[in-house]
């Protein structure tokens, strides 16, 4: 045989042939995680990725906070009180908590936490329902009280589960300082691990924290890669170099084939919506529900999702403490669409599409560019609302051009985009359906792109948010969400599901919807 | 030689500074802003967007905006970064010893096969050598750089545990012989482009100077088959591969987003792409920069070089 032919057959051989050999995995004590982005900043006031909280959320802690049933546990604060009228809440720390720099925390660092987050001139992105509080009382260096304007419900999910910062290091700062100070990349935080190295685009290593307050550590340290590509990342997991991992839903069965990983399922708190910018047609409720009825959520979620996402009827969490159970998804009937337009005063036109007072049903889709899914849902979708006889054109493009001052949302036409929006677990619904958060124009601020106006709704926001009683905020968010469902201001599509693949070697790690385990309970063997 | 330097500096200055503002308003001009990204997070408030706007100095029209950042480029500060609030130079500075490591890797390991490869196909012509070189080009001209990076990784990190799957170091490891472990598959990636394109340049032209009668005459004076090539071969068949060299240097210095990407190689590739989809226009606008700066720089040393290759060329 030729040489040449011996080497090509050698090679061959080689990609073929199976490798066995023992993972190593990262070394003991360590943990390793890896992350898409650069954090942009790890002041929790200042950051602006998702990024950033996966990596701060080690470094800092709140006074309370959610544990993985999705309820309030004490954390720097050892309790609480609200007066009868919802107006003070009184605070007692948790005494002995210090910063990683050594320095005591008090009373003084919730009310800089405050003066921080509503500072005009500091970058701040951060600050949902710190602008309800008045002033801060600290009587003694244990005891803060909020006064607030108004009752104001939300006030524990936007500002007792908000993270602390330390007055001794950032309250000498003048604002512009505190925009470039060297905190925004090593914080000094209460959490059990402090960032001790920050390598742009690269990694952040956190070190167990000798002052945390909670039980001590089992880990060293937490090692956060960053590594932009997906593809890469299971590479890295499948090498055993990390810890966990988010698995995309493409490789989740070959993850899953991978011996010594479990693979940990669960809920993400991040829904998938089409939102319909309320300009011409669409501002009929009719409408709006004929695209419900026309898009195809259980063909998406089976087919694109592959499984791995869950139905949607509102913007709050399926598992969490507000869903309104008794909703179901509106079922996929592209006859019934097309009926309720017609009665709707819709007649075919040429190429079999609908007209009404000689305007053209027209309804382009928009997606961001670069995530497969959505592009895919688009489609399906698109091909969908085609077949009802609504005229849709598709269009991918980058974030930044899908929702900037040039973007679909701000040429007055009627647009449906698709992408996911991270409610949280806890409502704060007011900027997302209230009519007065309807921007009004591409340069002024809301959070209502969609323009939905209601005056139930309206309401029915105002009266949620004063009311601090809970049984009662319940029974308003339930009807909240049936006016959601019932005027479909947005098509809810979908919840996310995230598969997080554990190695063997990793114990005491857990992740729900709300939560992980503490981390200071994570160990590697 | 001097007088043509200079000159060629003035007209440097006088492109760069074209390049800076067609690239500035194309960039203020384009759909959606540095706030997009912000406008996406359910934590950041519209009202905190219009303060961010007007902190930002959005609210100015673009060529006030354009005016500020030039004086600062003059006066040696590039501005800040709208993401992290840190200077940009500073950005870019921490980037250059994992770019300039990376870049100089790639282009010696081009240099030093592509030239051996280039010659050997050029004076074995027609063998099962050369054409396996030419289908070995064409492979890799044809194949994505993503696809290629995938399957190395996969290959010699997952699969055979040869080398480490990305990053620059191991955890605790900052050995010389640690870093040139994470520099092998990268590097590779990013060279073996220019492997096949300079060795098929070097091919084509290392054939035509063949012919020629002076190489004749010197095989004919009873010269060594080597002297032969290096002198009268290889040194007149330079020229082109000199201009694609040139034209190179830019794309192996901030081309790299790719290969940076899939090796987590914290480079200056990422940082620009970064700032690209985020709309940072401080560091966006410094990226342009360098990578324009570059391609001129690449040019006049190419058409330096020439003048050393060949003796009639001369610049006054």
């Amino acid at each position: 045989m030729k040489p040449q032919i011996v080497a090509v057959v050698l090679v061959s051989l080689l990609v073929v042939l199976p490798v066995h050999r023992t993972i190593a995995g990262p070394a003991p004590g360590t943990f390793v995680m890896a992350i898409t982005d650069n954090p942009d900043n790890l002041n929790p006031y200042l950051a602006g990725l998702a990024a950033s909280s996966a990596v701060y959320r080690f470094a800092f802690d709140s006074l309370y906070t959610i544990n993985l049933k999705g309820e309030w546990v004490p954390a720097l604060a050892a309790s609480y009180a609200v007066s009868p009228d919802g107006l003070a809440w009184t605070f007692k720390l948790r005494p002995g908590v210090r910063w990683s720099d050594g320095a005591p925390l008090t009373s003084a660092d919730v009310k800089f936490t405050w003066q921080l987050a509503t500072n005009k001139d500091v970058h701040v992105t951060y600050a949902t329902g710190f602008d309800k509080i008045v002033s801060i009382d600290t009587p003694d260096p244990l005891t803060a009280v909020y006064h607030l304007k108004e009752p104001y419900a939300p006030f524990r999910d936007q500002v007792m589960g908000a993270a602390l910062v330390p007055q001794h290091v950032l309250g000498s700062l003048s604002a512009d300082q505190i925009n470039r100070a060297p905190f925004n990349q090593k914080p000094v935080g209460t959490g059990p691990f402090y960032v001790s190295e920050f390598i742009t685009d690269d990694h952040v290593t956190l070190t167990a924290n000798p002052q945390y307050w909670g039980k001590k550590a089992k880990l060293q340290r937490i090692v956060v890669r960053i590594v932009p590509d997906e593809n890469a990342q299971v590479n890295l997991m499948r090498a055993g170099d990390l810890s966990v991992l988010s698995i995309p839903a493409a490789r989740l069965d070959e993850v899953k084939r991978m011996p010594n990983i479990t693979i940990k399922r669960y809920l993400a708190p991040t829904y998938a919506l089409v939102q319909l910018d309320e300009y011409e047609f669409l501002r009929e409720a009719p409408v709006r529900q004929a695209l419900d009825y026309a898009t195809p959520k259980e063909s998406v979620i089976r087919n694109i999702m592959k499984g791995q996402a869950e139905p949607a009827v509102s913007d709050l969490v399926p598992n969490g403490p507000y869903a309104n159970k008794a909703l179901r998804p509106r079922p996929y009937d592209r006859a019934r669409a097309r009926k309720v337009l017609l009665e709707d005063g819709f007649a075919p036109g040429p190429g079999g599409v609908l007209y009404k007072g000689g305007k053209r049903l027209e309804v382009p889709l928009w997606t961001v560019s670069g995530r497969a899914y959505f592009v895919q849902a688009m489609q399906v979708i698109a091909q969908s609302w085609r077949s009802i006889g609504v005229y849709t054109e598709t269009h991918a493009v980058s974030a930044a051009a899908l929702f900037g001052q040039n973007g679909p949302q701000w040429n007055g036409k009627d647009e449906a985009l698709i992408f996911t929006w991270g409610q949280g677990v806890f409502p704060e619904n007011k900027i997302n359906w209230h009519s007065s958060f309807i921007p009004k124009d591409a340069n002024s601020p809301g959070e209502n792109d969609e323009r939905y106006s209601n005056p139930e709704m309206d309401r029915l926001l105002e009266d949620a948010d004063r009311t601090v009683d809970e049984a009662k905020r319940h029974a308003i968010y339930d009807r909240i969400q049936e006016l959601e469902f019932r005027d479909v201001p947005i098509i809810f599509l979908f919840w996310l599901v995230n598969n997080n693949a554990v190695a063997g070697i990793v114990q005491g790690y857990d992740v729900t919807t709300f939560n992980t385990t503490l981390p200071e309970e994570w160990s590697t063997r | 030689m001097g007088s043509y330097v200079a000159q060629r500096g003035v007209q440097a200055a006088v492109l760069l500074l074209l390049v800076s503002l067609v690239g500035y308003s194309i960039m203020s001009l384009a759909p959606g802003g540095p706030l997009a990204v912000y406008l996406h997070n359910p934590h950041v408030t519209p009202e905190k967007i219009d303060l961010l706007r007007h902190q930002l100095g959005l609210d100015q029209p673009w060529y006030l905006r354009y005016a500020s950042w030039l004086k600062g480029l003059v006066s040696g500060h590039w501005g800040y970064s709208y993401y992290t609030g840190r200077p940009v130079l500073d950005m870019i500075g921490e980037r250059l010893p994992a770019t300039f490591t990376l870049m100089l890797s790639a282009l010696s390991l081009a240099i030093a096969l592509s030239f051996p490869l280039g010659a050997l196909a050029a004076t074995h012509k027609y063998s099962w050598g050369d054409n396996l070189l030419s289908l070995g080009s064409f492979f890799v001209w044809a194949m994505p750089t993503f696809w290629f990076g995938l399957m190395l990784q996969m290959a010699l990190a997952v699969r055979w545990h040869l080398l480490p799957v990305a990053g620059m170091h191991e955890i605790d490891n900052r050995s010389v012989g640690d870093l040139l472990r994470h520099l092998t598959m990268p590097a590779m990636v990013l060279g073996i482009g220019s492997i096949a394109s300079w060795s098929r340049y070097l091919r084509s032209g290392m054939l035509e100077v063949l012919g020629q009668d002076y190489v004749r005459t010197a095989y004919a004076k009873g010269l060594p088959a080597y002297r032969v090539m290096l002198r009268h071969v290889l040194r007149n068949s330079l020229i082109p591969i000199v201009t694609i060299m040139g034209l190179d240097l830019h794309v192996l210095f901030s081309g790299a987003v790719i290969t940076e990407s899939i090796f987590a190689w914290p480079g200056m590739g990422r940082l620009f792409l970064a700032a690209l989809n985020n709309r940072d226009y401080p560091v966006q606008m410094a990226g342009l920069m360098i990578s324009a700066i570059l391609l001129i720089v690449g040019n006049l040393m190419a058409d330096l070089t020439y003048a050393a290759l060949d003796p009639r060329i001369r610049y006054e």
